[in-house]
């Protein structure tokens, strides 16, 4: 290959190169713009009559009754693996008493109401998506626009005020079993005796602690109900489309779960320090 | 009336509509046909407002519904009434709900809508279906209540997106009457969108043809069933050979 040649083979191989880099990072600003419109509209429509009860409890019990097994099962286990790993690590220094507070703490600011949304996410976004996938390949959504009814009044808003309020009311049980599971563990396992055990994690937590993790699970909840019914919007052609949709809701719920608890942290530690 | 003046329509980097310009008098049935891929269901998406053109307009019984903000559409949803392909029924919904969704979304009470949506099954030659679920009918009958439901409302437009699409010639011809019938006991004016020949000549006052984006023809049935143009003969005749072929 001559030296013109591979310049131009180069040149071109940039091109696509930072032509693909460009085409993504609209593609992003262009995804995230559709998803704040979303949002907007949401909450504009979530005050506006008719305010839709059956469906919004409807989706209260498939959102938050249904996923209670799933985040329960999740916080014990992993309320478990906390204070035995604290503890563990406590323990050369004669101190594993303190992992009963020290876990009770993250647990309760972190662990316990990101977990569970992303646990959550996996679960609600995945449904949301796949279910409004399904009603736009097979040409519901256009059906219900012929029919006088705007889908975002009656699909978005009851999955956004259920996820709302569901996320926290199911981080408060998990968070709760998350520190039951752990208690389990230091006494049985770790052999911290129960007076000290008490009386080490009441030291510690507060119920701001408590309060400071379920603030941001409103938040978390709004993030997967919104991007769960944009992704499902958004579906493209038949099976392929749906789980496609599916796959980007929980990828980018979970993500932005993460990403927002950063700035929520932030926040609110200025707040409940 | 329903009128199309010079809309162009761009999807996927394919110009589907080009120019494409049709007028369908009060009371007229008129099936429009084409080749797959043609263009012809984004053609009625754009009569009932699922798709606004790029440039042109669609006008309404005189009213210009590709500018009109969504807020001032509710008289055109009560107008027209659209038959998807496959009935897009809502799967979660029994039949009464189907049905009566626009009723029970207005709160009209239930004796009210269970009364009329049982009418307007009687209408479309079904019985007391209202307890079943979409999974539990047959294709035809999936049609029906997708019909029901698109007239429940009274509309004056009456839109059908390839009405006899997987079903059995019997089930189809049930179809053609049942589109025959609406269109007289209503006074509808209906578009319908089919690629069988049969159906269109049995229904249509007027045949219009979709070729590239654009009308390239419209006749009666007679006219279409004796034309010379070399596409619609093409067309109607099913063959190979000819100047569709070349695409």
């Amino acid at each position: 290959m001559n030296k013109k040649s591979l310049d131009i083979s180069l040149e071109q191989k940039a091109d696509t190169f930072l032509s693909r880099i460009g085409r993504q990072t609209v593609e992003a600003f262009e995804g995230a713009g559709r998803l704040v419109h979303l949002f907007i509209r949401t909450i504009q429509q979530t005050f506006r009559p008719p305010f839709r009860v059956r469906l919004t409890v409807d989706q209260m019990i498939q959102i938050g009754i249904m996923s209670i097994p799933i985040a329960l099962l999740t916080s014990a286990f992993t309320g478990m693996v906390l204070v035995l790993q604290t503890g563990m690590q406590l323990k050369p220094l004669g101190m594993k008493v303190y992992a009963s507070g020290i876990s009770a703490i993250s647990f309760a600011r972190e662990i316990g109401p990101v977990l569970t949304s992303v646990v959550l996410a996996g679960r609600v976004a995945a449904g949301i998506a796949a279910e409004i996938g399904t009603m736009k390949v097979t040409e519901q959504i256009d059906a219900m626009k012929t029919l006088g009814t705007d889908p975002v009044d009656y699909l978005v808003v009851p999955r956004f005020i259920a996820a709302t309020i569901m996320f926290p009311a199911l981080a408060v049980l998990a968070i709760g079993v998350g520190i039951g599971g752990g208690y389990i563990v230091g006494v049985t396992v770790l052999n911290i005796p129960v007076g000290q055990y008490d009386a080490n994690m009441w030291s510690f937590l507060r119920v701001e602690d408590y309060l400071s993790g379920l603030v941001k699970t409103i938040f978390f909840g709004m993030i997967v109900a919104i991007v769960g019914c944009q992704k499902g919007f958004e579906t493209g052609f038949g099976a392929q489309g749906v789980g496609e949709s599916t796959t980007s809701a929980v990828v980018t719920s979970s993500i932005l779960i993460l990403i927002a608890n950063f700035f929520l942290t932030s926040w609110i530690i200025q707040i409940i320090p | 009336m329903i009128q199309l003046k010079d809309v162009y329509k761009r999807l996927g980097g394919k110009q589907i509509l080009n120019k494409a310009c049709l007028e369908i008098e009060p009371g007229e049935t008129r099936v429009i046909m084409g080749r797959s891929g043609e263009g012809k269901s984004v053609l009625i998406k754009h009569i009932c407002r699922l798709m606004q053109p790029d440039k042109g307009n669609v006008m309404v019984d005189g009213e210009d519904i590709s500018t009109a903000p969504e807020v001032k559409l509710s008289g055109l949803r009560n107008k027209v009434g659209l038959l998807f392909q496959y009935a897009a029924l809502f799967d979660s919904l029994d039949v009464l709900h189907n049905v009566g969704f626009t009723l029970f979304e207005q709160k009209k009470p239930e004796d009210e809508i269970r009364e009329r949506v049982l009418k307007t099954l009687k209408m479309v030659r079904l019985g007391d279906i209202l307890d079943k679920m979409p999974s539990e009918l047959s294709g035809g009958m999936k049609k029906r209540v997708g019909l029901a439901r698109s007239i429940i409302q009274n509309p004056k437009i009456l839109l059908y997106d390839e009405p006899t699409t997987g079903l059995d010639p019997v089930t189809s011809d049930a179809i053609n009457e049942l589109i025959n019938h609406l269109a007289q006991s209503l006074n509808l004016t209906s578009v319908v969108i089919t690629h069988d020949m049969a159906s269109a000549f049995k229904i249509a006052s007027k045949i219009s043809m979709l070729y590239q984006g654009e009308i390239i023809y419209t006749g009666t049935s007679d006219e279409t069933q004796s034309t010379d143009h070399p596409i619609i003969s093409q067309f109607i005749n099913g063959r190979s050979d000819g100047p569709l072929s070349n695409l």
